[in-house]
């Protein structure tokens, strides 16, 4: 049954058919040819589409693209850069902290590599950095956001395995401050042998620097009041999410006058397409993620690859590859839906706390969208810097390795993702 | 045509409009009037899985959708056309299916006349959105092949006259 389930899945993603379609097809057709009922399958996907959390979604999307229009995310880069960009690789710096802290807030990495790297590649290549450096950077960067809180795909992952996302959100922020650190590191070495072709900037004074601040205050407010509300015990995450598009629109309309009403419509379409577009794989790959439990497919996979070995280490390892390579392929939620019904047992078993494994599998997921020659985000910094994918590819190899560096840690030191939220006592 | 596309879009946009309301409202009126609004989380469920169906519908008219086409990307344009096709006529066929057995799931809400809890609304009301969206769906995945197909067709003739020119 996994074979043809399995197959089915390979051969329509090979052919071009989208991901939500080829997972849909392949769980219909085994549904039919193993004399499964029909019938159950949209009752299946209505019930995990109509699920209140998953409404963080659309409001999270729709936060980031108002953010975007109200020249929050224009404020945040002139602060960071009076702070740091007259230092040497200053503007690196600049690119990982404000991609962290902007795919923070809309959650999602393609989306914020467009936004964000539209401001600081030419930026970058203004101040002498190489290109392909530039949008390497930039690529590796946009994949931080999705582990640092809040983050859609820990939305989606905590939907499915059913543990709780506040836990999960503050799990996040240590191995996502660890992955900026090591892109950071990873920056300012190779920038050390190109020192002579940059610009020299000169420092900011303390005044520009208080007018930056005061002009980026209300956006550095965003993720406090998200953060805030949901920690104060005031709003659960998906409020957050709404009220954060709520306090958005009030600044992008009344504080910084950059939301025309004008534009309203198209920002309202805009972010409900985002939405659609992982909700609408969400709607097959929870057919696709049924049949895998309702067939016993996930718990039969599940015993092999246990019988296969009990090594803990060995089966982390085994793991970290195989969620690498599929977040090579398929977007954060449909990898979400199929491996989840599989690994969950064997996680289980070999005694990993579910929280620590959502977090190190979003962290292979992101990694794996900034891949070349596939990875979507590598395509969306390709397109704003205007250099053939090859190029990319090249100059995007150290920072895969620095952040798989920081990916073994978090896999084999569970105590990276758990220590904080046990401090903070949110279970 | 136009009057569709200003539909579709401004249902979403309503849509959108009303869940992000009711949440903030029922935010605002649980801490200033400590009353929380019950039916809140029922209709902002229900509208969410409608802007769902029209953003994705929406979705394959901007070419939206994720696939994987570093593959098919390869291919010769003949091959792409048949691709095109192939891609189409599936996508339908699960449109056809979902749109199919959604209308027996709806038949059967009815039937067994089931309510939501908080607001007692029918819960074919909310079940009706599945095959409404996959038609809506259909008739956008029909057109969107038909542009590709338009497009892969102008870059035959352009090679057609290139390769002749060299000759």
């Amino acid at each position: 049954m996994g074979w043809i389930l399995f197959g089915l899945f390979f051969v329509f993603l090979l052919l071009g058919v989208p991901i939500s379609i080829s997972l849909g097809l392949a769980a219909v057709t085994s549904l039919a040819i193993f004399d499964f009922p029909l019938s159950m399958f949209p009752p299946v996907m209505y019930a995990s589409l109509g699920k209140f959390t998953l409404l963080a979604i659309p409001f999270f999307i729709l936060a980031g693209v108002i953010m975007e229009y109200a020249g929050i995310s224009k404020r945040l880069v002139r602060l960071a850069n009076v702070m740091v960009g007259h230092v040497t690789g200053g503007l690196a710096v600049v690119t990982v902290v404000v991609t962290c802290f902007f795919a923070a807030i809309s959650g999602s990495g393609p989306a914020t590599v467009a936004a964000i790297g539209a401001i600081l590649i030419p930026a970058m290549v203004s101040a002498g950095y190489d290109k392909g450096f530039a949008a390497a950077l930039m690529a590796s960067s946009g994949n931080v956001g999705i582990v640092i809180p809040p983050s859609i795909a820990f939305v989606v992952f905590g939907v499915l395995a059913e543990v709780s996302i506040g836990r999960l959100f503050i799990a996040g922020v240590v191995p996502g401050i660890l992955l900026g650190l090591a892109l950071i590191a990873v920056s300012l070495f190779l920038l050390r042998k190109q020192k002579a072709t940059l610009v020299k900037i000169a420092p900011s004074t303390w005044k520009e620097r208080w007018l930056a601040l005061k002009d980026a205050f209300w956006g550095l407010l965003t993720p406090v009041i998200i953060l805030g509300g949901i920690y104060g015990g005031f709003v659960t995450p998906t409020e957050a999410a709404g009220v954060a598009v709520v306090y958005g629109l009030m600044v992008g309309i009344f504080i910084y006058r950059e939301i025309k009403l004008k534009d309203l419509w198209k920002l309202l379409v805009d972010a409900t397409v985002g939405s659609a577009v992982v909700m609408f794989i969400i709607a097959f790959a929870s057919v696709f993620a049924w049949f895998l439990t309702t067939g016993h497919i996930a718990s039969s996979i599940a015993e092999a690859v246990l019988s296969l070995t009990d090594n803990k280490i060995l089966l982390l390892i085994m793991m970290n590859i195989i969620f690498l390579f599929a977040g090579c392929f398929v977007d954060a939620a449909s990898a979400f839906f199929i491996f989840v019904p599989i690994m969950l047992p064997v996680i289980r078993e070999i005694g990993v706390d579910p929280v620590a494994f959502g977090v190190f599998m979003t962290m292979n997921l992101a990694i794996g969208m900034a891949t070349p020659p596939i990875g979507l985000n590598i395509f969306v910094a390709c397109n704003i810097a205007q250099i053939p994918l090859k190029e990319i590819s090249i100059k995007v190899i150290p920072f895969i390795i620095a952040s798989l560096v920081a990916l073994a840690l978090v896999t084999f030191i569970p105590g990276l993702s758990l220590w904080l939220p046990d401090l903070l006592g949110i279970h | 045509m136009k009057l569709f596309d200003y539909f579709e879009e401004l249902l979403i946009v309503v849509s959108l409009v009303v869940m992000v309301a009711i949440n903030f409202g029922n935010v605002v009126s649980r801490y200033f009037i400590h009353a929380s609004w019950s039916f809140s989380e029922e209709l902002m469920v229900i509208l969410f899985v409608y802007n769902s169906f029209l953003g994705a519908s929406v979705a394959y008219k901007r070419g939206a959708h994720l696939g994987f086409t570093v593959l098919t990307d390869l291919f010769s344009p003949k091959s792409k056309k048949f691709v095109a096709y192939l891609t189409c006529a599936l996508t339908t066929t699960m449109m056809i299916l979902l749109a199919w057995f959604g209308i027996e799931m709806v038949k059967n809400q009815a039937f067994f006349d089931q309510r939501t809890p908080a607001l007692g609304l029918p819960e074919w009301v909310a079940g009706i959105s599945i095959p409404l969206g996959a038609l809506l769906i259909i008739i956008r995945v029909v057109q969107a092949c038909k542009k590709q197909i338009k497009e892969i067709d102008r870059l035959l003739v352009s090679q057609a006259v290139v390769s002749r020119g060299a000759n």
